[in-house]
């Protein structure tokens, strides 16, 4: 069993709001070992957007303490180390206020090729083509104002902007949520196809079942801030120990279905 | 595979009418056009939506964005207006009764009565600042808030008809405090007050949570089995569809492309894009192999191409599939599909 | 939450076919306007400053917009005037809106701090005054003069920006991609001013645009009531409050002066409200 990647101890994570405190992560312990993906799956109010930024340093943990690749995590503040940057990045959830609306594409993913690699301003540009290239946008598409792009194409180019920095770790808060179902599933093969091709450990949130059986190696089912149960995927949905997780799962019959249905059989 | 697939190219799913014969079809759309007003004028969102709906049937209507779903159930209880939208061409009868052309005025002796609405956001739905009693009261008395006995009783009779819980409480809360999950099914006994023949819910249950979803999914089954209404329910979501209807409709780019029962349709669809957007579901896949996709984006509304508008992304296209309109869909028993290689590809 | 749109804009047409009707005829109408600010003071025979015709002459054909009652040209000194407006209400609108960002943006960043606390009392103060009281009073001080009146405007002024610009910058500073240019290592330096401010500005540059009517409305205005530029400066609002007196037999020199001030802040006024148009889906 190697080291795991990431390490996060009995962490609870608070803010303030006018109306009083709220505990949004209220004692989780998870662990993911590298190059693995594991997805944490919860409805809304239940922390997963706050933990996966707790885990990213986005936000201040109160309690417990996160580690990842060995470094505990710190907020950030001022200016995030390279190291930091180079071992996990971000995917987030609304293609509309992930990128900036003023940088095109290339100038995009070029600016976090040149901070992140340290590379020159030609040979950034020819970097971020390629990475943008890998991920399925086009070199004419890569020089069009973002407004110009769909949901789907903004989120890839997102992705292309976070593997500038070659994350060891790659954090994803519901990133095809908003998208249609048949561009969403497009971009989950894209994602598994970088983290074959990269090694790179994900951690996948999300509030749809069959996206976490379907990518995930193991599962974390939050509510309301902590954990109620966790194991492997197909474990975990099959044979639900928790009522909540059974409450879930019943909710989409479709996904427990292990046989591939009728509906894809060849006639 | 239904092996007797005989195509009947003179009918359309609403030729019931032009048939002359009587028919209990609540809902018949027959070649409905409905354009919007943009920057730079008109742009047609939907054409060629033909379907129909029987009392107590249960029609789903799926699509992805632009397929003009959402534009197609505004126009269905008159809201295009609100959207910039008209009905520019086709024909809408509900019991008879010719829909498109109404007056605002007219369109409010049948929207809440006859058909109920409602509204993908619950939050849009509710008056924010108005106890959820005194709205109940209003839809029940049709906008007149008369607090007698018998519409009281009728209040809470609707939100036991939902299955809300305490129904004396929520009574005096106002939308803010109550659960998403609680709000839907407010806004649903409102939009049953008035005892409607036909329910359209436009994605009801997007901005919900997943367990949340499955119990107002069961409510509206269940309401349709009780009070014998239609039901006529848009969404994305193929699950969320097959939970409650029986019939499936699927639109693309602003075209209905195919209509047929349920377990039909997920047993063997007719369209290549029907089948594309099945093959693509995420809940039943398997894990060991890749997600099938559909190659490229749909179309900007408006700015279809020529031919089928599915064919620059369709598995099975070709050249005839490149020429002329989008095709009108043909009949197949008692399903419907709008490819031209419907025999070839199957 | 999914977000259903009908229609994205992807075809990247070009510019001008996309060009606001509004926007068009404002700048074609402003165009007009500079043109003849600059051209008809060079090719124009007569002196602004001096009265070489006969006075008090109505229209016609030497003197397009008459004579007032110094024998002076109107029509050269109208557009003369306009010339120095405009170019008042540009330095006024321009320096507000460059010094009144910035600081709102980076207070807007920095979030709660003994400046931003004093700054915000200082701008609240300011802007809880009706814009024109204020100028006025602070042109009282400064005493009537092109110069008084720029710093009454840009002192008065650039709180209203920094309102703005703050609180674009507080939204912005929560966007997923300024979360993402920190994740990536980007310094604080680079965030702010590659990410941060360029969205905060080209907010705060559509209030500009329509602050620019005020603000030539206002410069005469001050002018007008004598605490501007003073003649025999051509001024737009000094020349319709020298024409006063004459309004029974000359109505030539108040009104021409009034129309072209009018027809300015009106293309001002189209182009920014078909700017905002234009902008509103970006």
């Amino acid at each position: 069993m190697t080291d795991p990647i990431i390490t996060v101890a009995d962490v609870h994570v608070t803010f303030t709001t006018p109306r009083g405190d709220v505990q949004a992560v209220r004692g989780v312990d998870m662990v993911v070992s590298p190059g693995e993906t594991v997805g944490i799956v919860g409805e809304s109010g239940s922390g997963k957007s706050t933990l996966a930024r707790a885990i990213v340093g986005l936000v201040e943990v109160d309690q417990g303490s996160i580690t990842v690749d060995g470094r505990p995590v710190r907020p950030v503040r001022g200016r995030r180390s390279r190291a930091d940057a180079a071992t996990v990045q971000m995917i987030f959830q609304d293609p509309y206020t992930s990128l900036n609306p003023r940088l095109r594409p290339i100038q995009a993913v070029a600016e976090a090729v040149h901070v992140c690699q340290g590379l020159g301003r030609k040979e950034s540009r020819v970097k971020a083509t390629e990475l943008l290239s890998s991920v399925g946008i086009s070199s004419t598409q890569s020089r069009m104002k973002i407004r110009s792009l769909s949901g789907g194409q903004r989120q890839r180019v997102s992705i292309a902007r976070a593997l500038a920095a070659e994350p060891k770790i790659l954090v994803a808060d519901e990133p095809t949520s908003a998208l249609d179902q048949s561009i969403a599933a497009s971009l989950l093969n894209l994602l598994r196809k970088i983290q074959s091709e990269r090694g790179i450990a994900v951690v996948f949130i999300t509030h749809d079942l069959g996206v976490v059986r379907y990518l995930a190696h193991r599962v974390y089912v939050m509510k309301e801030g902590v954990f109620v149960e966790d194991g492997p995927t197909a474990e975990v949905f099959d044979m639900p120990k928790h009522e909540y997780t059974s409450n879930l799962v019943s909710s989409v019959p479709s996904i427990r279905t292990r046989v591939p249905s009728p509906a894809q059989t060849p006639e | 595979m239904p092996s007797d697939l005989g195509t009947d190219n003179a009918r359309s799913p609403s030729s019931t009418v032009a048939d002359g014969r009587l028919t209990d079809e609540l809902l018949v759309v027959s070649d409905v056009r409905i354009a919007v007003r943009r920057r730079h004028g008109e742009v047609l969102v939907v054409d060629t939506a033909n379907f129909t709906l029987p009392a107590h049937g249960a029609l789903g209507v799926v699509g992805e964005s632009g397929s003009g779903k959402s534009m197609l159930s505004r126009a269905l209880i008159g809201t295009l207006p609100r959207y910039g939208g008209r009905v520019t061409g086709g024909s809408i009868r509900w019991q008879g009764r010719e829909l498109t052309g109404l007056s605002e005025q007219e369109w409010r002796t049948i929207r809440g009565t006859e058909i109920g609405y409602v509204p993908q956001s619950s939050l849009a739905g509710l008056n924010p600042i108005l106890p959820i009693g005194e709205q109940l009261l209003e839809a029940v008395s049709k906008g007149q808030r008369k607090a007698d006995a018998a519409n009281r009783a009728r209040v809470l009779e609707l939100l036991d008809l939902v299955q809300i819980p305490r129904a004396k409480q929520v009574i005096s809360e106002t939308a803010d405090q109550l659960s998403g999950g609680m709000r839907q099914r407010v806004v649903i006994a409102a939009a049953l007050a008035q005892r409607p023949k036909l329910l359209i819910l436009d994605e009801p249950t997007t901005a919900l949570d997943v367990t949340v979803q499955a119990g107002i999914l069961k409510l509206v089954a269940e309401l349709r089995r009780e009070l014998g209404m239609a039901v006529l329910l848009t969404s994305h979501n193929l699950g969320v569809i097959e939970m409650v209807c029986d019939r499936i409709m699927t639109m693309y780019a602003g075209a209905v492309i195919e209509i047929g029962a349920t377990s039909d349709v997920r047993r063997g669809p007719l369209h290549p894009y029907t089948k594309a957007l099945m093959d693509s579901r995420v809940d039943e896949a398997d894990p060991a192999k890749d997600l099938l996709t559909i190659p490229g984006e749909p179309p900007t509304t408006g700015d279809w191409p020529d031919g089928c508008r599915f064919w620059p992304r369709c598995p099975v296209a070709v050249d005839a599939c490149r020429e002329g309109g989008q095709p009108k869909m043909r009949a197949f028993g008692e399903r419907w599909s709008a490819c031209l290689q419907t025999e070839e590809w199957l | 939450m999914r977000q259903r749109t009908q229609s994205k804009d992807r075809k990247d047409r070009s510019r001008f076919k996309e060009m606001d009707p509004t926007l068009l005829v404002g700048v074609v109408l402003l165009g007009l306007i500079v043109l003849a600010s600059v051209l008809v003071p060079i090719l124009s025979p007569f002196d602004p400053a001096r009265g070489t015709s006969q006075p008090m002459q109505g229209p016609s054909a030497d003197h397009v917009f008459g004579t007032d009652n110094l024998g002076r040209d109107i029509f050269v000194r109208v557009f003369a005037a306009t010339r120095l407006d405009m170019a008042l209400s540009v330095v006024a609108v321009g320096v507000s809106l460059v010094v009144g960002t910035l600081l709102g943006a980076i207070m807007g960043l920095v979030g709660r701090s003994k400046v931003s606390t004093f700054l915000t009392l200082v701008i609240d103060s300011i802007n809880a005054f009706p814009f024109v009281v204020l100028a006025l009073g602070v042109a009282a001080v400064t005493g009537p003069s092109p110069t008084g009146v720029l710093a009454a405007i840009i002192l008065t002024g650039w709180a209203r920006y920094a309102r703005v610009a703050r609180a674009r910058a507080a939204v912005i500073a929560n966007a997923d991609f300024v979360s993402a240019a920190k994740l990536l290592g980007y310094s604080r330096t680079r965030v702010m001013v590659r990410h941060v401010f360029p969205n905060v500005y080209s907010e705060s540059f559509a209030f500009a645009l329509s602050e620019l009517v005020i603000v030539i409305l206002i410069i005469a205005s001050l002018s007008f009531l004598g605490a501007g530029v003073r003649p025999p400066t051509p001024e737009l609002g000094a020349m319709i409050s020298e024409g006063r007196i004459f309004l029974g037999q000359a109505w030539w020199i108040s009104v021409f002066p009034g129309a072209v001030l009018a027809l300015a802040a009106l293309s001002i006024q189209l182009i920014a409200d078909g700017y905002e148009r234009m902008t509103r889906y970006a």
